[in-house]
């Protein structure tokens, strides 16, 4: 039955995530704060979660066309090579030197989400 | 700026902060991205998700090769996420996502004073 809980938690961060919210860490500081997933473990496997649900959405978005080609030819690069650096620098260090600057920055996301119109997901339907 | 310019600080800057953390990129891009001109809102959510899949493709290869993560461990994480996105896309719109977006600001706020206690 090991597989129950893990299983529960995808299963409930899924459906949250469907309706936009979940910032991409929510399953990551659920493995972390509550199951006991190691830190590079829990981001390993919320890497992987990630993929087959934004597969299935960037396929409805391009259908229908609100893919920006511009913005996307000008930050995909750019993004998949920081990708690349980060995911290497994160997978050589000590785990525990990233604890604090992801603590930072979770504080810095929480406040982004929180600020009037600093970020327009509250009324993204 | 131009929006160029922009696209590509707000790729990097998101890229290095999902890399680096496992996730989350797209919190980094939005707010980054959110007053670009001639982006609305949803070809902004869209897009960002397209930016954001590559990179976790690629840094889930590095975390596969660069650790010893089994997949085995990340499968019922993986098969919930399926059942949940699917509930979730039959359950949207009956549901006050407003609300959720503050449940969750409130546990980012948490987990990050756990982080750094």
């Amino acid at each position: 039955m090991s597989w129950l809980l893990p299983f529960l938690c995808g299963a409930a961060c899924g459906t949250i995530s469907a309706w936009g919210v979940g910032g991409g860490t929510l399953l990551l500081l659920v493995m972390t704060l509550f199951l006991g997933v190691d830190q590079r473990t829990a981001q390993g496997i919320n890497l992987l979660f990630f993929l087959p649900t934004a597969a299935g959405a960037l396929l409805q978005h391009a259908r229908r066309g609100y893919l920006h080609g511009p913005t996307l030819r000008a930050a995909a690069p750019a993004a998949v090579i920081a990708a690349l650096a980060g995911a290497w620098l994160a997978t050589g260090l000590d785990a525990d030197l990233l604890r604090k600057p992801f603590g930072v920055y979770l504080l810095a996301s929480g406040a982004v989400l929180l600020w009037p119109g600093g970020r327009p997901a509250d009324d993204k339907k | 700026m131009s929006g160029k310019w922009r696209a590509r600080l707000a790729g990097g800057a998101a890229g290095l902060a999902n890399g680096l953390f496992g996730g989350g990129g797209g919190m980094v891009f939005l707010p980054l991205m959110s007053r670009a001109p001639g982006l609305e809102r949803r070809q902004l959510f869209a897009t960002c998700v397209g930016v954001i899949f590559p990179v976790c493709a690629v840094s889930a290869a590095v975390y596969l090769f660069r650790t010893e993560i089994s997949l085995s461990a990340a499968l019922p994480y993986l098969a919930g996420g399926l059942a949940g996105g699917f509930l979730g896309g039959k359950l949207y719109g009956r549901v006050s996502a407003g609300c959720l977006k503050w449940i969750f600001a409130g546990f980012l706020l948490y987990a990050g004073v756990r982080y750094l206690l």
